[in-house]
């Protein structure tokens, strides 16, 4: 309310609009290197011998080199088993993209329908969908992956699939769920009396149709601001599980089971063993973030205090 | 009105929890083998499932289960032999200590930043708020606390190699005390029981040792806050209520208290509410990156024994805490928004 | 810029321009707002929405919008310039001097305080608390707006009122300040017909018994007509013509003023048409006529030359290439 001279307000003005756009640019830029490293994982070995980049077998001990401080043989040094953390830290994240994206894909179209349907019925459908949403957000996301291990631990139901992996899916999409369905429940809530919609209904379109064909395009953007966020925050909670020792068991390389070796190690004053796994998560979470400028919006409260 | 919605919500939410609680508990079938061990004869197992009522109708069970419940009784640890319950009334005091002075460092700079942001978008303390949110959002809780242990380790001066390595010039505060007796338990808050005893020294420890998990989770924690709080204030300060306010004369302190905080401050304090009741649970890394004997390292230590009595435990702990938060949230709305009061 | 202190005017605005800096580039509501207001007299301001009224009076008391500023002329209250005011002068200025009564009688009134809290304290921040006790003050200050049961109306909340008790309770607390100066905007529209004359009725009946100004701005000619003894007309942030009431609603010379009197008949109550052409977004400033694309008498002028200023004596102006009235 007070007075404010214009051209300090300009100046005000351009940092809000370039400020940003420059930072997300380099956000975005970095997600597609992320991107590109987890497309490469696998193949990091082979593509080590054509470039001069110190790679191994992401895999293989040398016990001649255990707890081994970055160098130029091992960018970031090696853990207790002298496996190379560069290679294992790049090899990570696929699974920890690919994790990721499963149980958000899983748990956000589910919630996707059950929002659209629950707009769509209103009424105790509505209802039975909020209390749904209650519950499960009631239990706090780190806990709720320690009881599905617990309850899931003892059955062997997931056939071939590696069932530390498979609990992680579920977690996640049991998280996203009610995201998704909240989201999209209070973008559809105002248009189940659309004109348009009742003009679906007198043309005889089903129930799933009108869900299908009117709701879900309109929820789209909606959609997709929060498809970035949630996958950053279940990058956390899967690197959170693993740190302790639930989900991706080592040797295999990821991001938390990573840190979980290095932190006794840290007292020690062998930081590289956390700290690079650690940095990859972070710049992950930040790059993926960057997609969405409704950063605010993200997982009720304790975020991702994972 | 609003109220009694309130209160079945509540209930409801609360029977969802111990109904989930309950499924978990026969689908892994813990109190059998809770109560056996592995390795016995098919006999036995029929036997004590007889005995404990396992054979019963599906809702009977689930009675007992409730009656059990009420009555305090979440199950006997299978490693320690210890009632969980007793257990847990040790381990939550830890853990609701660390949560309250998380929340008391997030006032400190959540808060704070937050109403400043709002005041003043583009300015430089609103760009320290989300420069810390952003970096708070990004940096996983657990990590953050090992790389605070390693810089207390490493970062004071390090004595020269024919003394050293003398690492521990500040030892990282792990765990309530280290390996100093605790006060005597009056609240279980370490640091309030030892200023009841009248011991100093030991408070200033207590609180020593809180610091930096509290910082940690606060730095995690506290970005929806300042979010929150920027956004409640900003839409306070653009109401037409406020520049109503100037126009009548009243100054900017005034209207910045009597109006602008006050109308930010029920999303706020909504917020700050849930968030106890979230790291109530939601602290599990940060208290086993601390050694910290919370219900969350104990929910993790049952995890590992598979003890999964205590982790069901904790998880129905955690949550019903939280269910009951939510609902003392409504009621401060209600006694704070007198819209909500018809 | 002729009319100096010395002729005893309240307020006046001179050439007042206002800028407002907003996500889509610069906004410019006021492009140059002459105006006058004299001791105890009402003048009533009409044009047609995002005319630049509301600015007008956040202008008088210096209240911009966040990105908003007063980048030229002068407002000046009795001979102090308003726009040198420190702090401290605005705030005795706000309320004691003029206060302001809003377009939404709900939205202006603070969802969290009583509407006791609300008159006390702008009772209290505006006189000093002699041997009147600000509680019974409020109450008064109720009864006089015609609230037949003003402790019950004392203990409730914004939300609890209707629109037309609601408006009643901001002329209350405009009145509650004691200025010499009320600026009213659109303090009818959102309210039913009968209530709109009632709540219109209060209004001038008690700024009259306190010998206070009015400045009244409305989009609706026919409110405006009741009230003021001068009218003023709108357009793109200009007050394009301004002169006593008989003048103005009988011989107005600014098309624009007639192309309003033509859309309403003051004698019936049917809903005013609206005039071909839509208002000016104000992204840009004008130098030239603002209105002239919607202009039924324009000419080659109009798009070569700024605005003339006509002097018509008697306090009329009139900002037109075509002149005082010519038919
Ligand atoms: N806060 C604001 N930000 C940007 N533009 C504004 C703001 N307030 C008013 N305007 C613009 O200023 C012009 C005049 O607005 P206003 O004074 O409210 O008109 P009126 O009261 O006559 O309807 C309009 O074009 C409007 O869009
Ligand atoms: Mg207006």
């Amino acid at each position: 309310m007070t007075t404010i001279s214009p051209q300090r307000e300009r100046r005000v003005l351009a940092r809000t609009l370039v400020g940003p756009t420059a930072g997300i640019t380099i956000r975005r830029s970095l997600f597609f290197f992320m991107l590109f490293l987890a497309v490469i994982g696998p193949w990091i070995e082979t593509i080590g011998q054509w470039i001069p980049i110190p790679v191994y077998d992401p895999l293989r001990p040398d016990p001649f080199n255990p707890v081994s401080p970055p160098s130029a043989e091992h960018w970031f040094g090696t853990d207790t088993l002298g496996l190379d953390i560069f290679t294992r830290v790049i090899v990570a994240t696929r699974v920890d993209f690919t994790l990721a994206l499963i149980g958000v894909m899983l748990g956000g179209g589910l919630g996707c329908l059950a929002g659209a349907w629950s707009a769509y019925r209103r009424g105790w459908v509505d209802m039975i969908a909020l209390r749904i949403v209650e519950v499960v957000q009631s239990f706090p996301v780190l806990l709720l992956g320690l009881a599905l291990f617990a309850a899931l631990g003892p059955l062997d139901i997931f056939g071939p699939v590696d069932h530390g992996m498979a609990v992680l899916v579920i977690a996640i999409a049991m998280v996203n769920f009610p995201l998704y369905l909240r989201q999209v429940r209070s973008v559809l809530l105002p248009l189940t009396e659309a004109e348009f919609v009742q003009a679906a209904k007198c043309a005889g379109l089903g129930a799933w149709g009108i869900v299908w064909n009117h709701f879900i395009p309109n929820a789209r953007g909606q959609i997709l601001a929060l498809f970035p966020l949630t996958c950053a925050y279940a990058i956390q909670i899967i690197a959170g599980l693993s740190f302790i020792g639930l989900g991706i068991e080592p040797p295999n390389p990821e991001w938390g089971s990573m840190i979980k070796t290095g932190a006794t190690l840290i007292v020690q004053g062998h930081w590289w063993v956390s700290v690079f796994p650690g940095a990859f998560i972070v710049l992950s979470v930040y790059s993926l973030t960057g997609f969405s400028a409704r950063s605010e919006t993200l997982v009720g409260p304790g975020g991702t205090s994972a | 009105m609003f109220l009694a919605n309130r209160v079945v919500i509540l209930a409801v939410v609360l029977l969802a929890v111990v109904m989930i609680g309950f499924t978990i508990t026969r689908s892994t079938g813990t109190p059998l083998y809770a109560s056996l061990g592995m390795a016995v004869s098919e006999a036995i197992i029929e036997q004590r499932a007889e005995e404990m009522g396992l054979n019963e109708p599906i809702v009977v069970q689930f009675w007992t289960y409730v009656v059990h419940l009420l009555q305090g009784d979440l199950g006997v640890s299978r490693i320690s032999r210890i009632p969980v319950a007793e257990d847990i009334a040790l381990k939550l005091p830890a853990t609701a200590e660390m949560v309250f002075f998380t929340l008391m460092v997030s006032f400190i700079w959540a808060i704070p930043l937050g109403v400043r942001a709002g005041l003043r978008p583009g300015g430089r303390l609103a760009k320290l708020g989300e420069g810390m949110a952003q970096f708070g959002v990004s940096v996983p809780a657990f990590w953050l606390g090992l790389l605070f242990i390693f810089l207390l380790y490493f970062l004071p001066p390090r004595i020269p190699e024919p003394l050293g390595p003398l690492p521990a010039l500040f030892p990282p505060p792990l765990a309530r005390l280290g390996s100093v007796t605790p006060p005597e338990m009056v609240t279980g808050f370490y640091t309030v029981d030892a200023l009841i005893a009248g011991d100093f020294r030991l408070a200033w420890q207590a609180l020593w040792h809180l610091i930096l998990p509290a910082v940690t989770l606060s730095l995690t924690s506290g970005p929806p806050l300042f979010r929150v709080t920027r956004t409640a204030v900003s839409e306070a300060l653009a109401s037409p209520f406020v520049e109503a306010a100037y126009s009548y004369g009243l100054g900017r302190r005034t209207v910045l208290i009597r109006d602008v905080l006050r109308n930010a401050s029920p999303p706020v304090l909504n917020l700050t509410a849930m968030t106890f009741g979230y790291l109530i649970g939601g602290g599990v890394l940060v208290e086993v990156v601390f050694s910290w004997p919370g219900i969350g390292s104990y929910a993790v230590w049952g995890m590992d024994n598979s003890d999964y009595d205590v982790v069901l435990a904790v998880v129905i702990i955690a949550a019903v805490i939280y269910v009951i938060l939510y609902f003392i949230v409504d009621l401060i709305q209600f006694a704070m928004d007198p819209r909500l009061r018809d | 810029m002729n009319s100096g202190p010395a002729n005893g005017a309240l307020l006046t605005l001179s050439g007042v321009e206002v800028a407002i800096n907003t996500r889509s580039g610069p906004v410019h509501p006021l492009q140059g707002v002459d105006l006058q207001v004299f001791p105890g007299e009402t003048v009533g301001l009409v044009g047609e929405s995002g005319s630049g009224k509301s600015m007008t009076l956040r202008s008088i008391l210096r209240l911009m919008p966040p990105g908003g500023a007063i980048t030229g002329g002068t407002v000046k209250w009795r001979d102090r310039s308003v726009l040198d005011l420190d702090s401290d002068e605005l705030q005795t200025y706000r309320g004691a001097e003029v206060a302001m009564i809003y377009q939404n009688p709900v939205t202006a009134l603070d969802p969290m305080l009583s509407v006791e809290r609300q008159i006390v304290d702008a009772f209290k921040a505006n006189r000093e608390v002699s041997d009147v006790v600000p509680e019974e003050f409020a109450r008064d200050a109720l009864r006089d707006l015609e609230f037949g049961n003003p402790d019950a109306i004392l203990n409730r909340y914004p939300h609890q009122l209707s629109g037309g008790m609601a408006q009643r309770v901001n002329i209350a607390l405009a009145l509650a300040c004691g200025p010499s100066l009320i600026l009213a905007d659109e303090p009818t529209t959102g309210l039913d017909m009968t209530t709109q004359v009632r709540v219109l009725d209060l209004l001038e009946r008690q700024v009259s018994a306190r010998n206070a100004a009015l400045l009244f701005i409305s989009h609706d000619l026919r409110a405006v007509s009741r009230v003021a003894r001068n009218i003023g007309i709108m357009y793109a942030g200009r007050v394009v013509e301004i002169g006593p009431r008989e003048r103005i609603l009988t011989e107005p010379s600014h098309p624009y003023a007639k192309a309003l009197l033509e859309c309403v008949d003051l004698r019936t109550d049917e809903r005013p048409r609206s005039i071909p052409g839509l208002v000016p977004r104000m992204t840009e400033e004008y130098d030239l006529c603002a209105f002239r694309d919607r202009c039924t008498s324009r000419m080659a002028v109009c798009d070569e030359e700024p605005l003339p200023l006509h002097e018509l004596g008697g306090r009329r102006r009139l900002l037109c290439h075509l002149g005082p009235n010519n038919g």
